[in-house]
C-alpha cells in the first residue's frame, strides 16, 4: 500500500520521463507496489535510450552499478527530488514513441 | 462469483462495433476494436469472454490469467520522420533487420537506442514475417513478451504496434488473423 505522498511522487517521476499523461494522472488513486515495480523495470530500460537517466540511476545507488530489485520503493522521494533538480539535463526520452507507449500502457495494466 | 462477460474500462473513448457475420446460415457475433481510421480488429465476441478493456495511451485488453495486449498507432508526425519516409522500413529498422539508413542523424540513434531496448525487453528474440488481409506483420517473439509492427502493403500511412505480454500462441495468432485494414 501506498501512501498519497508516494503515489504523487511517483506520478512525477513518470511524467518526469514519459511525459504527461492523463490516462494515468486518471489511474493515481490505484498506484499499489506493482505500479512501482513497473515504474522502476521501465527506469532500468530508460537508461538504454537516455545516458543521462542511466547517469541518474547509478548515482542514486551511490555509484553501484549493479541495480537492485526494489530500489525505487526504497528511493521514492530522493529519486523525485534528483530527477525535478536534473530535468533539463536528461534531454528528452532517446527511444522512439513505440518503444515508450509501452510502458504507459503496462503502468496502467498495474491498476487494473 | 463468474466475472462479468465483460468489463469495459472507459467507454467513451472505444469505439465498439457488433456485427452479426453469416456463415453457411449459421451467425456468429463478432465485435471490432476500432484503432484508427486504418486498422482494426474484428473477432467473435466469444474471444473477449472474461476480458477486460482498457483505454489508456492505446487500447489494451486484459485476459482472466493476467496476461494482456495493447496495440497502438504510430505515425511518421509522431515519430518525427520526414514525410517521404517508406513506413515499411519501420518494422525493419527498429527490430534492427536494416541499419537504419533515410533518415536524420537524431532518428537513426533513436532507432538503434530502440533496438537495444527490444533486445533487452523481449531477450533473444526472433523475428516473424506473416501477411494477413493485406497487411505485413513483423512479429518479433520472445520468450513471455513479444512485439507485432503491422503495416499495409500498398499505401502505409500509419503503423500498428502491438505488444503482447505472457500471451499464448494460440491467442496471439487468433489476434494477428483478427486484423483487418480499413481500407478492405
Amino acid at each position: 500500500m501506498l501512501t498519497e505522498k508516494e503515489k504523487r511522487d511517483l506520478y512525477e517521476i513518470i511524467e518526469f520521463t514519459i511525459g504527461r499523461d492523463t490516462s494515468i494522472q486518471r489511474n493515481i488513486s490505484s498506484f499499489n507496489e506493482r505500479t512501482v515495480l513497473a515504474v522502476e523495470e521501465m527506469l532500468n530500460e530508460i537508461s538504454r535510450c537516455n545516458g543521462s537517466m542511466k547517469e541518474l540511476i547509478v548515482n542514486l545507488v551511490s555509484g553501484s552499478s549493479i541495480l537492485a530489485k526494489g530500489w525505487l520503493k526504497r528511493s521514492l522521494n530522493e529519486f523525485n527530488r534528483m530527477l525535478k533538480y536534473k530535468q533539463a539535463a536528461l534531454n528528452g526520452y532517446g527511444c522512439m514513441v513505440s518503444v515508450k507507449s509501452y510502458w504507459k500502457n503496462a503502468i496502467i495494466v498495474t491498476t487494473i | 462469483m463468474k466475472k462479468r462477460l465483460f468489463s469495459i474500462l472507459f467507454p467513451f473513448f472505444l469505439v465498439l462495433m457488433l456485427s452479426g457475420c453469416g456463415s453457411l446460415g449459421e451467425k456468429t457475433s463478432n465485435l471490432q476494436l476500432v484503432f484508427s481510421s486504418s486498422y482494426h480488429l474484428d473477432l467473435p465476441v466469444s474471444f473477449f469472454q472474461n476480458t477486460k478493456i482498457a483505454k489508456a495511451s492505446d487500447i489494451i485488453l486484459k485476459f482472466d490469467d493476467e496476461a494482456y495486449v495493447s496495440f497502438g498507432i504510430i505515425t511518421r508526425d509522431l515519430e518525427g520522420l520526414d514525410t517521404s519516409f517508406d513506413l515499411l522500413l519501420y518494422p525493419e529498422f527498429i527490430l534492427g533487420v536494416k541499419a537504419p539508413h533515410s533518415v536524420s542523424e537524431r532518428s537513426k540513434k533513436k532507432f538503434i537506442a530502440s533496438y537495444n531496448v527490444y533486445k533487452y525487453r523481449l531477450g533473444g528474440f526472433h523475428i516473424e514475417k506473416k501477411e494477413f488481409n493485406e497487411v505485413y506483420i513483423f512479429l518479433a517473439k520472445g520468450d513471455n513478451q513479444s512485439v507485432a509492427f503491422v503495416v499495409n502493403k500498398i499505401e502505409p500511412s500509419q503503423v500498428l504496434v502491438i505488444d503482447f505480454n505472457a500471451v499464448s500462441d494460440s491467442r496471439m495468432e487468433t489476434i494477428l488473423k483478427g486484423l483487418r485494414h480499413n481500407a478492405d
